[in-house]
């Protein structure tokens, strides 16, 4: 049995806006084992990218966590201050963000930001980590690793800069790896390239990772299981085979179906009426009824639960339970 | 065989360099050559730096070109009356005159080439070393002059050339100054009606503000308006008589300035060249200023267009009042229509954009850029910031208005995906040449130039596969467009590199109807 | 910058040839015969045309002859040689308060931000900014010199890092840098804020660094940069204020030589004075400059 990398409980995260809270993560639970990955699909506004940060402890001034429990490695880390955190973030999980462009430090060399972690996490000398460094770089891919070390982020391109963040962040060895949209802002071969590249490095170093993206084409090329988020809710859960062939949820299936498909030819792009809820609005039951086709009175009245479709197949909606109970 | 379509934007040759530094060139366009068609979806796809937002740019004169013509068909000059037509006109005499001199010089370098040959040949080539040493000095000499014979005629040819973009074979004609006067006038008169047109514009907005208000017009407006669509029509009627008059005279006193000049089928080719549509490259900013109506923008971050502290409503007011003489009234109902046509509500007029979400602030860009029923729309990534649920949407709006308001897209993506269900031509991009051109349905079922097909494999699809890793990838980056790779600019990461791809540069060639690739694996001349 | 200077000086000669009054008869004397001004004008070579002049000028800057006191008959160059220094002296003293007060007291404001501290420093920074230095400087002397006796009054005979320096120039400096420290303060705020929100910021703090080298580190230079900029146009408005703040400090600086020199027509010095202090600000740009590109790796490579 692969061993649970991080195991999230009834995560309630709420921003403060003009001196009221307002939840953007709704009792979101999960868990993430080694040598797999979790996507975790949905639009913006959704809670995606506040999951991370609330899992890293990153969160903006105005965010509380209400209610919940992140545990890494089997250690409880919410409610940790930062600098017990700190002993954490970086050595146990690491992260890579969305703009390659602007999260490396402009004035410090590759070397440096390469180097700086593994000092401070793994205790090594300088010529240590400076040597790990670059077998890193090697690693991801970068040819002329030794003379890379001396440059500036300037001097690469989005590409490569994103190969950087992975070495800085896959060379201190991390159990989980949270990639928040990692290849949004590249273009598509270089997507590619990166996708894989993540593959391969979770498979040889038997990492955990959690996936954040908007694009189900991308999940469907290096998940292994799905989370599919709708306004703070977790909608449905299951493997990725379960999630793109066999979905439940209307919001899944509404998702799917307006994604322009590059191998359909007689597609037709279907939207999803309406709009996203903003954060500050209430809605009472469940959170995609204004939305949802197959809408009943109990779904304007009652939040679904999730239950379990098929093994390991999770889907919070009143339609799917009822129609399998009869 | 593709049924021949209207072209609405034709660009030759159009090039675009940004200055560096001093000497040092940044190669964003390269040769691009196209036709766009009346009311078409056209994409445009590649990767960053593949020169796709510079060329929107370009047509919409945003940028100006570096070189290469940008025509745009959607108006006429006899609309219009651009400056640089005028000054055409005024230069037909010298074209004509010019061709005449470089064909004479041509023909006296013939007789000079005809009496060398008569010499070399009366020289035997065994005879004394002097006598062959004479005969190589008398060869080279003829073939120099030979040489510039052949130029001359060419720049007699390009004279023409010329001129027969602003009359056709006319340029042929001896009674030249005659029809350089027609012309002329016919140019003036068109000067004219578009300054009556102005009145008119100005006397029917105060007519329809008094009709919006719920009031009668004033029969005086009434009546002004009418005398200024009179005049239009009288030096409209004018332009034509004078262009009719001066077409009556075609094949007929034809002067023999060259060879070709009594051949029907150069006549018919010089006819052709005969240009209707608006060079875009040759207009003053203030003429082109006024085309922009016709020609909009609607770009990937429309919140970045909108000023926060402005009201929707007076975003999209704004366009009339820059553009248009519509009084108060006439401007606010126009776009609370407007708001409606783009699927918003009307009571948004008093909305602030950050009151909108991602979509509906990019109906607010759509609206404004259609605000003045433009016939021809750059859409750059305008679906790539949002939601693929919102950008469903969107792209179903953007289907809506384009068959209600006959429009012509052009529209700039790096989502093939979206190009494949939305487009109907699709063009792909790499460093600033195009490498293929075709059919959406076509390039999609299947591609052919090696970079679309790398492409294509390189598409995260919304499917299960087991064998993800065994697939191959386009290895390295797009090299810099200051110093591109040479030959073909794809080379150095093309699978099926050869060598001539190292040295010679494809050109963009038809090899099915319809379907145009650069690549010389398609090249038939092989 | 060459052409800088050069436009500095033909903008100051220039302004000095359209300046009304004679210096001929000035360097001649009141009781002067028109025969002797004349002499006076053939051998200052006032009667070549102006461009000539301009020229005799320009070579003469270059051996660095500035020309005569029409007051003292002294070599201007020697005069300011003499006083230049204190005027250094007495900016670099400035500047330097300015950088060890004003841009800790930013990263403090940045980093507590909304806080009380934060709330009393600024609003403090703009008395600092708005108050004159002449003023400020009187009360300070009256404060430090009059009442407690602890710093002299004024005159500047000893640079700033020997001991009788330090106790000279502490004051009229502290007066000269309060509006600099103010806005050294605020663009360090300003800076360090938006420093603080970027995304390597928090990719360092992902990496689990500690909040010291997170700031140190990562943030702080970053933060400098527009700093830098400011420094640069600061001492420009340093060497300014230095002028009146000599006059109230009795310090012999270029300050007050200028102010003498205007009081007495003496449009040499005038000239030659404008001339240094222009050509001062120049330097200090250039070394501006120079040092951009050793803390922004992006600027020195382009």
């Amino acid at each position: 049995m692969a061993e649970k990398v991080l195991s999230v409980k009834n995560l309630i995260t709420a921003f403060r806006i003009d001196k009221k809270e307002y939840p953007v993560l709704r009792d979101i639970s999960f868990d993430i084992y080694e040598n797999e990955t979790v996507c975790m699909v949905g639009e913006s506004g959704c809670g995606k990218s506040v999951t991370t940060l609330s899992v890293m402890g990153l969160l903006p001034e105005n965010a509380v966590v209400q209610q919940g429990e992140v545990e890494l490695c089997g250690e409880v880390i919410s409610g940790k201050s930062q600098k017990e955190l700190n002993k954490v973030r970086g050595s146990k999980m690491g992260m890579i963000f969305q703009e390659p462009m602007t999260s490396l430090n402009p004035l410090l060399t590759i070397g440096h930001q390469l180097t700086e972690g593994l000092i401070r996490h793994k205790g090594m000398s300088k010529k240590e980590a400076y040597a790990t460094a670059v077998e890193y770089l090697e690693k991801v891919g970068i040819a002329n690793a030794e003379s890379r070390m001396k440059q500036y982020p300037f001097q690469l391109s989005g590409g490569l800069r994103q190969r950087v963040m992975i070495a800085m962040v896959m060379s201190m060895q991390p159990k989980l790896l949270i990639a928040d949209e990692p290849t949004t802002a590249l273009d598509v071969t270089i997507q590619k390239q990166v996708l894989i590249l993540l593959n391969k490095l979770k498979k040889t170093m038997n990492t955990g990772v959690l996936f954040i993206t908007h694009d189900l084409g991308v999940v469907a090329e290096i998940a292994d299981r799905v989370i599919v988020l709708y306004s703070g809710t977790k909608v449905e859960e299951g493997s990725a085979k379960q999630i793109f062939e066999n979905n439940m949820h209307p919001y899944t299936q509404g998702l799917l179906a307006a994604v322009p498909n590059v191998d359909k030819d007689d597609f037709e792009i279907k939207a999803i009426p309406g709009t996203f809820p903003a954060i500050t609005e209430t809605i009472i039951g469940c959170r995609f009824h204004p939305r949802c086709p197959y809408a009943t009175d109990r779904c304007r009245s009652e939040i679904p639960q999730a239950i379990e479709y098929e093994k390991g197949h999770f889907v919070a909606c009143h339609k799917v339970e009822e129609e399998n109970k009869c | 065989m593709l049924e021949h379509r209207p072209a609405l934007i034709e660009l030759n040759k159009l090039k675009k360099y940004f200055p560096v530094k001093r000497g040092v060139n940044l190669k964003a366009l390269e040769d691009v050559s196209l036709e766009i068609y009346e009311g078409e979806k056209f994409g445009v796809v590649g990767e960053s730096g593949c020169g796709k937002s510079t060329l929107g740019r370009v047509i919409l004169q945003l940028y100006r070109q570096t070189s290469g013509a940008c025509v745009y068909h959607g108006k006429n000059i006899e609309e219009v009356a651009p400056k640089y037509i005028g000054k055409e006109i005024d230069k037909l005499l010298e074209y004509q005159q010019k061709a005449d001199e470089y064909y004479k010089k041509s023909l006296e370098l013939d007789k000079k080439v005809e009496a060398l040959d008569e010499k070399i040949e009366a020289l035997s080539d065994h005879g004394t070393k002097q006598e062959v040493a004479k005969r190589r000095k008398l060869t080279q000499e003829r073939d120099k002059l030979a040489f510039q014979s052949k130029e001359h005629k060419k720049d007699a040819s390009r004279q023409l050339r010329e001129g027969s973009r602003t009359v056709g074979s006319l340029i042929l004609s001896a009674k030249l100054p005659e029809i350089q006067k027609l012309y002329k006038d016919a140019y003036d008169a068109t000067v004219h009606a578009g300054e009556y047109v102005k009145e008119y514009n100005r006397y029917h907005a105060e007519y329809a503000e008094a009709v919006t208000k719920g009031e009668t017009p004033s029969a005086e407006v009434e009546k002004l308006m009418k005398e200024a669509e009179e005049k239009v029509k009288k030096y409209r009627d004018k332009a034509l008589t004078c262009k009719a008059q001066a077409l009556s005279m075609r094949r007929q006193d034809i002067l023999p300035i060259t060879e070709r000049c009594l051949d029907e089928e150069y006549q018919r080719k010089l006819d052709h060249n005969y240009e209707t549509g608006i060079n875009l490259a040759k207009l003053t900013e203030k003429e082109m200023r006024s085309l922009r109506k016709d020609m909009q923008m609607i770009f990937q971050d429309p919140a970045a267009s909108l000023d926060p502290r402005k009201t929707v409503g007076k975003a999209i007011e704004e366009v009339f009042e820059i553009h248009t003489d519509y009084g108060k009234e006439m401007r606010r109902e126009s776009t609370m229509k407007l708001l409606e046509d783009v699927g918003l509500k009307r009571e948004q007029y008093y909305s602030y954009p950050h009151q909108l979400s991602g979509g509906q602030k990019q109906r607010v860009g759509i609206a404004r850029a259609i605000a003045l029923n433009p016939k021809f729309v750059v859409l750059d990534e305008s679906v790539s910031a949002l939601d693929v649920s919102v950008q469903a949407q969107i792209l179903q709006l953007l289907e809506e208005l384009k068959e209600k308001q006959n429009l012509t897209y052009f529209f700039i993506t790096h989502n093939l995906g979206v190009v494949k269900h939305f487009c109907d031509r699709v063009m792909v991009m790499y460093l600033g040449g195009v490498c293929e051109l075709a059919e959406s349905k076509e390039l999609f079922r299947q591609p052919l130039h090696p970079y679309t097909k790398s492409l294509l494999k390189a598409v995260p699809r919304p499917t299960v596969r087991d064998n993800y890793e065994e697939e191959t990838v386009l290895e390295g980056e797009v090299p810099s467009a200051i110093n591109p790779p040479k030959g073909c600019t794809f080379h150095t990461r093309c699978s099926e590199c050869m060598e001539i791809c190292k040295k010679v540069k494809p050109t963009l060639q038809q090899v099915e109807d319809g379907r145009f690739v650069a690549c010389h694996l398609y090249n038939k001349n092989k | 910058m060459v052409l800088l200077l050069l436009g500095m000086s033909f903008i100051v000669f220039a302004s000095l040839y359209i300046a009304p009054g004679d210096p001929a008869q000035m360097v001649a004397g009141v009781a002067a015969t028109e025969q002797d001004i004349e002499a006076v004008r053939i051998s200052l070579g006032l009667d070549k045309p102006f461009l000539v002049q301009y020229g005799i000028y320009l070579k003469n800057l270059l051996t660095l002859d500035l020309g005569m006191s029409y007051t003292t008959r002294q070599p201007i160059i020697q005069e300011i040689a003499v006083r230049l220094p204190f005027t250094i002296n007495l900016a670099v003293a400035a500047i330097l308060i300015a950088i060890v007060i004003g841009i800790p007291l930013g990263i403090l404001t940045a980093l507590k931000r909304d806080t009380i501290v934060d709330n009393v420093l600024t609003t403090s920074s703009l008395f600092a900014i708005s108050m004159p230095n002449f003023w400020l400087g009187t009360m300070l002397i009256l404060l430090f010199s009059v009442k407690l006796g602890l710093l002299p009054s004024g005159g500047m005979t000893h640079f700033f890092w020997t001991a009788t320096g330090f106790k000279q120039v502490i004051l009229p400096a502290f007066a000269l840098s309060t509006s600099t420290i103010a806005s050294f303060m605020r663009i360090g705020r300003s800076a360090m804020l938006d420093v603080l929100q970027s995304d390597y910021i928090r990719t360092a703090k992902s990496k689990g660094l500690s909040q010291k080298v997170v700031i140190f580190v990562h943030a702080l230079r970053n933060a400098l940069i527009p700093l830098l900029t400011q420094l640069g146009t600061s001492f420009g408005g340093l060497l300014g204020g230095a002028i009146v703040t000599e006059q109230v400090f009795v310090v012999n600086g270029l300050g007050t030589y200028l102010i003498n020199a205007i009081n007495s027509r003496n449009y040499p010095v005038v000239q030659s004075t404008v001339l240094v202090i222009a050509a001062m600000f120049i330097i200090i740009n250039l070394i501006v400059d120079i040092v951009y590109c050793l803390v922004d790796p992006r600027i020195s490579l382009e």
